[in-house]
């Protein structure tokens, strides 16, 4: 863990510079005339496009093959309390910095469906994209909490004024969720500084120096689940995933695309980023719930995805099944599952973000989100059809798309942590097959109303553009996961190299896990995958 | 006459200067004056933070040991004078519908109050105390019953003056027992033959903490508080729920630090068992609330709540988040009553529209108002990256450290309670469509209020981010305290 958190200053102003921007953005907007719709897109689109290039940068300059903090910069912010600005990126962050300046270009770039109060739609945007940024770079606890807290505002108010029928119920049901969870977090952040202050003499909010602590054991268990319940709600995972059904549904296309997108890998990443080196022996002690409740969300959300008669809450059930994927992985602590729990966060971003596009591209033009209300669109919508196949497909986890990667990796290691949690997660996957495909047959498939969808227009230019850099990396991922698992291997193998040894001074029953013995991959499309491991 | 106080003495000289020449003009006809009446009380306030200036580095006492002239003297009375002079911006041109004849008095009301907070707060004699304290009060009761013509102001006045006085009579009593305990009135003199507390003496530091109780407004001393905060015109119920607050919180911590510093295990106990109260009861009923001053008016029980937690560990850094905590929760609240006070300035107004609904699509018709509500109800009920989150991460760090991480647990799942009402504002103004009441809010405000909000806005804004100075004078301000 040295090599990750005893860090030095880059010197380099990059990341700031990334998070900020989109920042500057929402102010440059907040001083725009109103009404002036189109410069207020060209505006933010410039602040947007330019994060974009940025992280692209970032992502170039990137040093594959290490999992050192890169680009770390450090100062002081509230000297008194200890508390630090320290920003770095790892294997862990970098596709998540990528996925959200993406996401959140597109998102602004199809932004046109906005008929009211279109300036202050993407200020919030730009705002949610700085929150969500510092967040996945933000080391030290006080630090990434601002960002993190800092995301609510923006996302409460897309939901709550650009949403549907029930948004107030939503909005306000999303935000007090998630302020529960993340206010006895902080009280555990608070509580953690000043421990460092009893064992080392001097308050510390910098997670490099958190993970040299030591607790009781019921001290870390009380600590561990402030911090995993806050997760946990964000994640969310079952069952306290009841306000995300509701949060999507009424969120504007936008708010659903970064809500599933971005907002709810937050969770996972917490989880791996400061839960599991802080408190390796807890994580350890709870994964078996952890797995539990992963495995319990996959098959509660297909089955629960299976009955909708809503598209777009089909589709956000579907993402309380892929993350209990991601849980699945994290919580099988093997190398596997972690690496697939990370890149399973990215694709879920890619995927379940196209889906909520292609739901906003068919409610823009129906203004329904019933699947009765459709059906036959194949004929009348090709280019739609074969879009939406794909992402299916990918959702699905075919072989050679990008879900499949993910799913098989999850997976594999799953059946490494236990046969059985494993065998009931394939069923998720079975499931999932189920009512996704079944969802496309009745979509696109079956016969055409002609009176109610007569008029259905195909996907317009600017909505194939922002498909296109979906759908590459669909395939690109799903083809050659190599680079992107390359970047990732690492830092998770860090991290899970350092719990092991954590939990191997304190004898415990990780230590003794033949699972966690690297084991060899099956023959398949996957055997590249031997590579990434040795 | 010393120098220690001379320097003492001329904020306020200044002060009670400004305050008789504008009685004197008032007998003239003041409205020839070059400004309006308004920014002669700014000006007043300003000069006189101008001449405390020096207590900024200072860490003495004055007048043979009767007032401190310190840091936390400093920081108190700037909140203090802040607190009047952006009560005044605020009431600029707005008095007229708020169904108040505006008349000099109101100013030297405010301003006689104000005085009479700072000499609570630089109090470190127990009569002294009770001098500001009554000077004070007996200010606040009539600003309260000023809305002449209004039922509901008088019996806001007179709820105020009977149960005030009770206050009076509580800490009065607690005075004379602790004198008898002890012998002494300084509370230097307190501190040093406190010794094993006796029966006696206990008793009069809990009469003492009843009589803050009720003016700080902590839960069961609440009672008056949200008729009050209605009935009272609705600068003056800002006025009340910020200086008054802080002016009785200062002298309330001055004298509890180190006058009974030294006994706290005897006291903290009932001050915890307040504070949980104070903060679970205010949110609570502030959920069921459809007037945003009587809102508002449960949420200051509530942070009275937040406050004291501050109090339970004193050497622990709770001071300085005490002292933190009240800068800040004077910015919002202060905002937050702005805002009220002009929506409810309509010339088609009641006097008592001040309902949640009236706020309806407040945030687009006029987005100054709404970005100012806005902050102040985040901040208030802690998100950060505000002020106000700032200062529970404070106040929370304090009593995790002195071993209370029970009392944080608390505090934060009441601020999570708070979330509700204060979101249920936001959701008025801007998710709930356009504006449905006959009557509008000036469109263009005039400068006083628009410039007031605007401070208090970015300062909410800058105390989120840029707290660590402010904190460490607060740190400074409580050191010296404890050191008397």
């Amino acid at each position: 863990m040295e090599h990750l958190f005893n860090l030095t200053a880059s010197g380099d102003v990059v990341l700031s510079l990334l998070v900020f921007l989109p920042l500057f953005g929402a102010i440059t907007l907040f001083l725009l005339p109103e009404d002036n719709d189109s410069l207020a897109r060209s505006v933010a689109m410039f602040f947007a496009g330019a994060a974009f290039l940025v992280s692209l940068t970032l992502l170039k300059l990137f040093e594959v093959g290490t999992p050192r903090m890169q680009f770390v910069e450090m100062m002081d912010w509230i000297p008194s309390l200890g508390v630090k600005y320290i920003l770095g990126v790892d294997g862990l962050s970098i596709w998540l910095l990528i996925l959200t300046t993406l996401l959140s270009l597109l998102v602004i770039f199809a932004s046109t469906s906005i008929a009211q109060r279109l300036r202050s739609y993407l200020g919030c945007l730009l705002l949610l994209e700085t929150g969500m940024l510092g967040s996945f770079v933000a080391l030290d606890g006080i630090t990434f909490y601002m960002f993190y807290e800092l995301m609510l505002i923006p996302m409460y108010f897309l939901i709550g004024v650009w949403g549907g029928k029930r948004k107030i119920y939503a909005a306000l049901k999303f935000f007090i969720y998630t302020a529960l969870g993340s206010l006895l977090m902080l009280v555990a952040i608070v509580y953690l500084g000043l421990s460092h202050e009893q064992q080392f003499g001097e308050l510390s909010f910098y997670l490099g120096d958190w993970v040299n602590l030591r607790f009781g054991a019921k001290e870390e268990l009380l600590l561990f689940a402030a911090f995993a319940l806050a997760f946990s709600i964000k994640i969310p995972l079952f069952p306290l995933h009841t306000w995300l059904p509701d949060a999507h549904v009424e969120a504007p296309t936008g708010g659903s695309v970064i809500l599933a997108g971005v907002l709810l890998k937050l969770g996972i990443y917490g989880l791996i980023r400061f839960a599991m080196p802080i408190f390796p022996g807890a994580i350890e002690a709870l994964a078996p719930v952890f797995v539990v409740l992963g495995v319990a969300g996959i098959v509660y959300g297909a089955l629960v995805a299976w009955v909708q008669t809503d598209i777009k809450k089909l589709v956000a059930y579907s993402s309380v099944s892929h993350l209990g994927f991601c849980v699945l992985g994290l919580a099988a602590l093997n190398m596997q599952g972690m690496q697939g729990s990370v890149l399973q966060m990215i694709n879920h971003g890619i995927s379940t973000g196209a889906l909520f596009f292609l739901v906003g591209v068919l409610y823009d033009r129906k203004h329904t989100r019933l699947i009765a209300d459709y059906g036959g669109l194949a004929q009348k919508v090709p280019m739609f059809a074969f879009v939406f196949m794909v992402f299916t497909l990918s959702s699905v986890g075919l072989p050679l798309t990008n879900g499949f990667v993910g799913e098989f990796l999850i997976l594999l290691g799953g059946f490494q942590y236990n046969p059985v949690a494993g065998a009931v997660a394939v069923t998720g996957v079975v499931l999932g097959a189920l009512y996704m495909l079944s969802l496309y047959r009745r979509v696109i498939f079956g016969s055409f109303n002609e009176e109610r969808n007569g008029d259905l227009t195909d996907l317009n230019p600017r909505e194939k553009l922002v498909f296109a850099p979906l759908l590459v990396l669909v395939f690109l991922i799903g083809v050659y996961p190599q680079p992107f698992l390359n970047r990732i291997e690492p830092s998770t193998r860090a991290v899970l190299e350092y719990v092991n040894q954590r939990n191997a001074v304190a004898p415990s029953v990780v230590a003794e896990n033949p699972a966690l013995r690297r084991t060899s991959v099956p023959q398949g499309p996957e055997s590249r995958l031997e590579v990434v491991e040795n | 006459m010393s120098t220690i106080d001379i320097i003492a003495a001329a904020p306020l000289f200044c002060m009670t200067f400004g305050i008789l020449a504008l009685l004197v003009l008032d007998l003239f006809r003041i409205d020839a004056l070059p400004f309006p009446r308004l920014w002669w009380g700014v000006g007043i306030c300003g000069a006189t933070a101008f001449l405390f200036w020096p207590f900024l580095s200072m860490n003495e006492t004055a007048f043979s040991g009767m007032m401190a002239v310190d840091t936390f003297t400093f920081a108190f009375a700037l909140m203090i004078l802040g607190g009047s002079a952006v009560t005044f911006m605020l009431s600029d041109e707005l008095l007229e519908g708020q169904r108040v004849e505006p008349s000099a008095d109101l100013d030297l009301l405010v301003l006689f109050s104000a005085l009479g907070g700072i000499m609570m707060v630089a109090a470190t004699h127990m009569m002294l105390l009770f001098v500001g304290f009554e000077l004070l009060s007996i200010c606040v009761y009539v600003l309260t019953g000023s809305a002449r013509n209004q039922r509901a102001s008088s019996e806001g006045a007179l709820k105020y003056f009977i149960l005030g006085a009770f206050s009076s009579a509580f800490l009065l009593y607690g005075m004379a027992l602790v004198y008898g305990a002890t012998g002494s009135m300084y509370y230097s003199g307190i501190a040093a033959h406190i010794g094993e507390p006796s029966m006696m003496l206990l008793i009069g530091i809990g009469l003492m903490i009843f009589g803050f109780g009720f003016k700080v407004s902590l839960v069961p001393f609440h009672f008056w508080t949200p008729d009050v905060y209605q009935g009272a015109p609705t600068s003056m119920s800002g006025f009340m729920a910020v200086v008054v607050k802080a002016a009785a919180f200062g002298a309330f911590f001055r004298l509890m630090a180190s006058g009974f510093g030294s006994v706290s295990a005897s006291w903290s106990a009932m001050v915890a068992v307040l504070a949980v109260l104070s903060m679970t009861i205010g949110n609570v009923i502030a959920l069921r609330q459809t007037s945003v001053k009587r809102m508002l008016a449960y949420s200051s029980i509530a942070h009275a709540g937040y406050a004291m937690v501050g109090f339970l560990a004193l050497g622990e850094g709770g001071g300085a988040a005490v002292v933190f905590y009240m800068l800040v929760y004077s910015l919002m609240t202060l905002a937050a009553f702005g805002v009220v006070l002009v929506v409810s300035s309509g010339t088609e107004a009641q006097y008592d529209q001040d309902s949640i609904e009236s706020l309806q699509g407040l945030g687009w018709t006029h987005p100054l108002l709404g970005i100012a509500m806005t902050v102040a109800m985040l901040s208030l009920a802690g998100v950060p990256p505000l002020g106000g989150f700032i200062g529970k991460f404070y106040l929370f760090s304090a009593a995790v450290r002195a071993g209370y991480t029970s009392i944080a647990v608390v505090a934060a799942l009441n601020s999570v309670i708070s979330l509700y009402y204060y979101l249920r504002v936001v959701v008025v103004m801007y998710f709930s469509g356009e504006r449905q009441l006959s009557w509008e809010p000036p469109r263009v405000l005039v400068f006083g209020p628009r410039l007031a909000l605007i401070l208090l806005t970015t300062g909410t804004l800058y105390m989120g981010i840029f707290s660590s100075r402010y904190y460490e004078t607060a740190q400074i301000a409580v050191r010296s305290l404890m050191q008397l």
